[in-house]
């Protein structure tokens, strides 16, 4: 058991870390290792076994926020104003940027970014793990990046 | 290639899932569009963001954390009666059970199995397996052939040539089974086939004993299976 | 260099870091050891092992060192002393793990039966594993980066593994469950026993063995026997392709459907479900085609000598 612990424990706590915060990730985290455990006995593998685990850890963290209250499914027309372009003297580098943008964004384009970009994993992985079809998950993903790009501002290097 | 039509596809087309004319269209576009390729320069500079990202270990209170919840559920657990836990335990499941019968009927069958379940986890603590089964059971693997006089070094270095033999057998048996299959064949049909086993095996031959030659018997393998079974003969 | 060879002789010295060799409960003497392989600056991309003298096991897990057990036996100390492992990582990533027995021309000989090196690893998820074993047992486990797998004749397992996994056996059974990547899976005579598999593409032969497939959800699949049954359970895919033959074996092959499926079928007897209306051909194929919508799932059954069974599962 504690080994199942350790072999996960870093892919369930950054996913739920950056899909509910800083805050509330170990909560979401001891939460999803519950159910894990307690679940384990009846997984009759219809996934792989890591991608029932993700699936845990998003659906925990989904209904965390939702059950939260701080963060809504919004729709893109009203996602509050995050300055485009901070002042360079402030700009605290890009991964610090995209940490903060994270935050706004809808909680479900937070889950593609963070399954996808984040951790790397397959489309068909996500789908899987989002129990989605893989187009509709390529479809999230590029609407996410839009949104966050929208965000962030320009980042890219404008001389290439 | 317009704009609109491009952008939907940039998503795709950095992360090179855009094959053939559609990605020659796009990078095409992506040269004389100034906007799209900003567009292209910001997304790919946010998805090696995203991905530079750092893993994030956890607290160490984490893992006490869970053992306690646990362990807090398994008192709570164990204080209800027996029959209300069999019930808890069977309502999740009785849609995937997917039978409408009496609900102590389907508790005691659930019962049954998960304590089946307990006993196949229990008897494997370090390694996770579902329906318990999957632990192979195997008869004990043959005996190496055994001279009075052969050592292990000896019979380490004549494996390779053993294993090479069985294969050789195999190739053997499919080179009847595909003669036999042969005779509905036209004689196009028949002078590939020959061809290419002549090329397959010449492979084998030309091969190094050990893993270079098994992986080319491999292949003549698959040939004269897909031959045989599926009358796919032609040359490659 | 010289850090690789210290690292060589590190395990050539394993004693000095071993638990105590002495005789086991039975007879014999045995030794147990421990290393640990850190990386140095590049991350450990890839796992080469061949052992010919027993197991192999291999997990995953997500930290970035490499692990290793050996357990070893012999039938007396002058014998343990000749099995060897050894450990040489390169720096683009690839770490060699071999185990030998040294010749001794003035030793008594001993049967390859009588020895054993046993190596139990954990490598980092990502990191790809080409392993082989003679007549041991080669488990895969919870890797993320595929790899190749070759036995002889042990049993070899593969569980919760994504990539790219090829795997062959002369006769050692094959298990594979939870694979989600491509897969290819060849045996000349054993069986073949799939469970869980999504993913691209899965490919598996076998001579004299059979095939059994349950959650099979891959886009591409392949199954072949000469001599045994094929058993699958599996799903088809949108624009997919699925194709079951064998020479002598049964095809049996139960469906779940979520679009069109053009299904074409051939046997000695070919039982398509009462359901399906069929079409003759005069080339001795039955077809038919089941369910609408474009891009159908195209299904190909056939048995030389063998009975074709089919059935949707809704």
């Amino acid at each position: 058991m504690e080994m199942l612990y350790h072999q996960f424990k870093r892919r369930v706590f950054g996913m739920a870390h950056r899909i509910v915060g800083a805050t509330d990730a170990e909560e979401v985290a001891q939460e999803v290792f519950v159910r894990v455990f307690r679940g384990l006995a009846n997984f009759r593998g219809d996934s792989a076994l890591s991608t029932w685990i993700y699936r845990l850890t998003v659906n925990a963290s989904l209904s965390h926020l939702a059950r939260r209250g701080r963060r809504q499914e919004v729709s893109d027309e009203n996602i509050p104003e995050v300055p485009a372009t901070p002042e360079p003297e402030r700009d605290p580098g890009l991964a610090a940027r995209i940490e903060a943008c994270l935050e706004p964004l809808p909680a479900g384009y937070r889950a593609i970014l963070v399954l996808h970009d984040v951790e790397g994993l397959s489309h068909e992985e996500c789908a899987a793990i989002l129990e989605c079809r893989v187009g509709t998950c390529k479809s999230q993903l590029h609407k996410a990046r839009g949104r966050m790009r929208e965000l962030l501002g320009p980042i890219g290097d404008r001389n290439k | 290639m317009s704009c609109d039509k491009v952008r939907p596809q940039l998503t795709a087309y950095l992360d090179g899932e855009l094959e053939g004319d559609r990605g020659t269209a796009v990078r095409g576009h992506l040269r004389t569009c100034e906007g799209c390729r900003q567009m292209a320069t910001d997304e790919a500079a946010l998805r090696d963001g995203l991905r530079a990202m750092p893993p994030l270990d956890p607290p160490a209170s984490l893992w006490a954390g869970v053992q306690a919840q646990l362990a807090a559920e398994e008192v709570a657990e164990s204080k209800r009666p027996s029959w209300r836990r069999a019930f808890s335990r069977w309502a999740p499941f009785a849609p995937r059970v997917g039978m409408v019968m009496g609900a102590l009927a389907a508790a005691t069958i659930l019962l049954v199995w998960r304590s089946h379940r307990h006993q196949d986890v229990a008897s494997a603590p370090e390694t996770v397996t579902h329906e318990g089964a999957h632990e192979a059971v195997t008869p004990a693997p043959a005996p190496a052939p055994t001279a009075e006089a052969a050592d292990v070094s000896a019979e380490l270095a004549a494996a390779p040539a053993r294993v090479s033999g069985d294969y050789a057998q195999a190739i053997n048996d499919m080179l009847a089974a595909a003669k036999a299959e042969s005779a509905q064949w036209s004689d196009d049909q028949k002078k590939a086939f020959d061809l290419q086993v002549a090329e397959l095996q010449a492979s084998v031959d030309t091969a190094a004993e050990g893993r270079p030659r098994q992986k080319a018997q491999r292949a003549l393998i698959r040939y004269l299976q897909g031959a045989a079974i599926r009358d796919e003969v032609a040359l490659r | 260099m010289i850090g690789k060879s210290l690292l060589a002789l590190c395990l050539v010295c394993a004693p000095a870091f071993a638990e105590p060799a002495g005789s086991g409960a039975g007879s014999g003497a045995n030794e147990h050891a421990r290393v640990e392989l850190a990386p140095s600056g590049h991350a450990f991309k890839q796992l080469q092992i061949d052992n010919p003298l027993g197991d192999v096991k291999v997990e995953g897990y997500d930290g970035t060192a490499i692990l290793i057990e050996t357990h070893k036996h012999a039938p007396d100390e002058e014998t343990l002393e000749r099995l060897r492992v050894s450990l040489v990582p390169n720096p683009d990533g690839t770490v060699h793990i071999t185990t030998m027995a040294d010749k001794n021309l003035e030793a008594k000989p001993v049967a390859a039966s009588a020895v054993r090196i046993d190596l139990v690893i954990r490598a980092p998820r990502d990191a790809r594993v080409d392993a082989s074993v003679a007549s041991g047992k080669l488990e895969l486990v919870n890797m993320d980066a595929g790899g190749e797998l070759d036995s002889a004749s042990g049993p070899l397992s593969v569980r919760n593994v994504q990539g790219e996994v090829v795997t062959h056996s002369v006769s050692g059974p094959m298990t594979l469950a939870q694979v989600f990547g491509s897969v290819d899976a060849a045996t000349v005579s054993s069986d073949v026993d799939l469970d869980t598999i999504g993913g691209e593409k899965l490919i598996a032969s076998a001579h004299h063995g059979r095939i059994a497939g349950r959650r099979v959800r891959a886009r591409d699949i392949e199954l072949t026997t000469t001599e045994g049954k094929i058993m699958l359970e599996a799903e088809a895919a949108l624009h997919g392709h699925l194709v079951v033959s064998s020479l002598r074996g049964d095809v049996e092959v139960h469906l779940h459907r979520h679009g069109a499926v053009f299904l074409r079928a051939r046997g000695s007897k070919v039982d398509l479900g009462q359901q399906q209306t069929v079409h003759p051909q005069p080339n001795g194929w039955s077809e038919t085609t089941i369910g609408q919508g474009e891009h159908p799932a195209l299904v190909e059954l056939r048995s030389t000598y063998g009975m074709v069974q089919f059935t949707v599962v809704e």
